[in-house]
């Protein structure tokens, strides 16, 4: 099944060269801090910070992009009539977005962890922003598997994040909770629920739908 | 011209909801402040703070889906068969991201000014201009990319990836002139990102207006 592969990179390419262009952009400032001779240990880990925030908006883009926007160029009703299971072809897409969370998640952390030491408050930096982009990607997916419109999708996966950390709030504020241990718990807690509920429930309506 | 602007307002509604909740969105820890004990000042002006940035989302996915989202639904091809002149149709297309673009950055500056004359110095009033700069850059490219192609998802990508790619092309002009990085990146990243978004806009207006559907 190589060419669903290949057609996914076809479909995702533009998405994945802006991806590159925010996962690599942040790590000018360190390079620039290097060429004029300043101490760049703080900014590496900075840079690493601001490729793991910007990946949220790249993980979106391919979450909101992977289903929607066949519907959109109309791919979606002739991949319809070929001999190949929805199952087949919504495995296929899952491929791209994974590899992208391991391209952009795996060297980040690598770099902010090697250049700033792997104390708890780093890690647990780094692990609240990749579950906001594992969530953003989750319901991305799902509003993609819904609707035929990938900017929408691409938004709300987004939003998704912000609007998980507001609802947190709200509850830890109801339940009448201190904000500071409750909130990065409950956060770390919830958005990936939300993300894998996207991924489930999407995918289950992939598999599901008649197109288109 | 008033079925245009209807048209657009149903091509862009569900931005413009998505908007609606990113403006809202991070005033929620204040008030949260304001509801438990006292409204910290530092909130509020990071809660504008962060309002400001994520308009700079909104704003390249409104330019992104201006003529890209119309290809993609094929109803480009419809209206280039209406009556209607081509300046008309670009120009039922700027009110909706202008007045996004004004609500957003008129209620968040007016807030964060409140906050800065009151209490709050963290955050410096510049870095709001820039942000809102850096909004109109990628509003504009990504008006120039919709009208280009027909991908919502690159235009609205490429729209969002301009001001960041623009900052390593500022900092290693400095650095080829032997600049203050600090000063001379702060300055000049936002003047280019003006600069780009008047050009982006422009051509990409001029290049609607000649091109035939689709």
């Amino acid at each position: 099944m190589r060419w669903l592969i290949w057609k996914e990179f076809r479909l995702q390419r533009l998405v994945l060269a802006v991806g590159a262009v925010l996962l690599i952009a942040p790590y000018s400032i360190p390079i620039f801090s290097l060429l004029f001779n300043q101490p760049a240990q703080q900014v590496w880990r900075l840079a690493s910070v601001m490729s793991l925030l910007l990946s949220i908006v790249t993980l979106a883009l391919l979450g909101g992009n992977a289903i929607a926007s066949e519907r959109s160029d109309r791919s979606a009703e002739f991949l319809a009539y070929q001999p190949i299971s929805r199952a087949t072809i919504i495995l296929h897409k899952l491929v791209l977005p994974l590899a992208a969370l391991l391209v952009i998640w795996l060297p980040n952390t690598l770099i902010a962890g090697f250049t700033e030491g792997w104390h708890l408050k780093l890690l647990a930096a780094i692990t609240v922003i990749q579950l906001a982009g594992f969530c953003a990607l989750g319901v991305a997916w799902l509003v993609s598997c819904f609707q035929g419109s990938p900017t929408f999708a691409a938004a709300s996966g987004i939003v998704a994040p912000f609007a998980v950390a507001g609802l947190v709030n709200l509850v830890i504020y109801l339940a009448g909770l201190p904000l500071v241990p409750a909130y990065a718990i409950s956060f770390a807690i919830v958005a990936p629920i939300v993300g894998l509920t996207g991924f489930v429930g999407g995918t289950r309506y992939y598999v599901r739908r008649v197109e288109p | 011209m008033t079925w245009l602007l209807w048209k657009e307002y149903r091509l862009q509604r569900l931005i413009l909801a998505v908007g609606a909740l990113v403006l809202v969105m991070p005033y929620g820890f204040p008030v949260r402040a304001l509801l438990i004990d006292s409204p910290g000042a530092g909130q509020t002006s990071l809660a504008s703070f962060t309002s400001t940035i994520l308009s700079i989302v909104i704003l390249a996915l409104l330019g992104g889906n201006a003529f890209a989202g119309e290809r993609a639904d094929r109803s480009a091809e419809f209206q280039a068969y209406q009556p209607i002149p081509r300046w008309a149709i670009v120009l039922s297309k700027l009110p909706l991201p202008l007045l996004t673009a004004l609500i957003f950055w008129g209620m968040n500056l007016a807030i964060f000014s409140q906050c800065v004359e009151t209490h709050f110095q963290a955050y410096p009033r510049e870095w709001m201009i820039r942000f809102m700069v850096l909004g109109s850059c990628a509003f504009a490219v990504a008006w120039l990319v919709s009208v280009l192609q027909s991908s919502v998802t690159f235009a609205v990508g490429a729209g969002m990836a301009a001001p960041i790619v623009i900052l390593p092309l500022v900092a290693l002009t400095g650095w080829l002139i032997s600049a203050d990085l600090d000063q001379w990146t702060g300055n000049v990243w936002a003047f280019a990102c003006l600069a780009v978004s008047v050009l982006s806009f422009t051509i990409g207006t001029w290049h609607y207006l000649q091109r035939v559907e689709p």
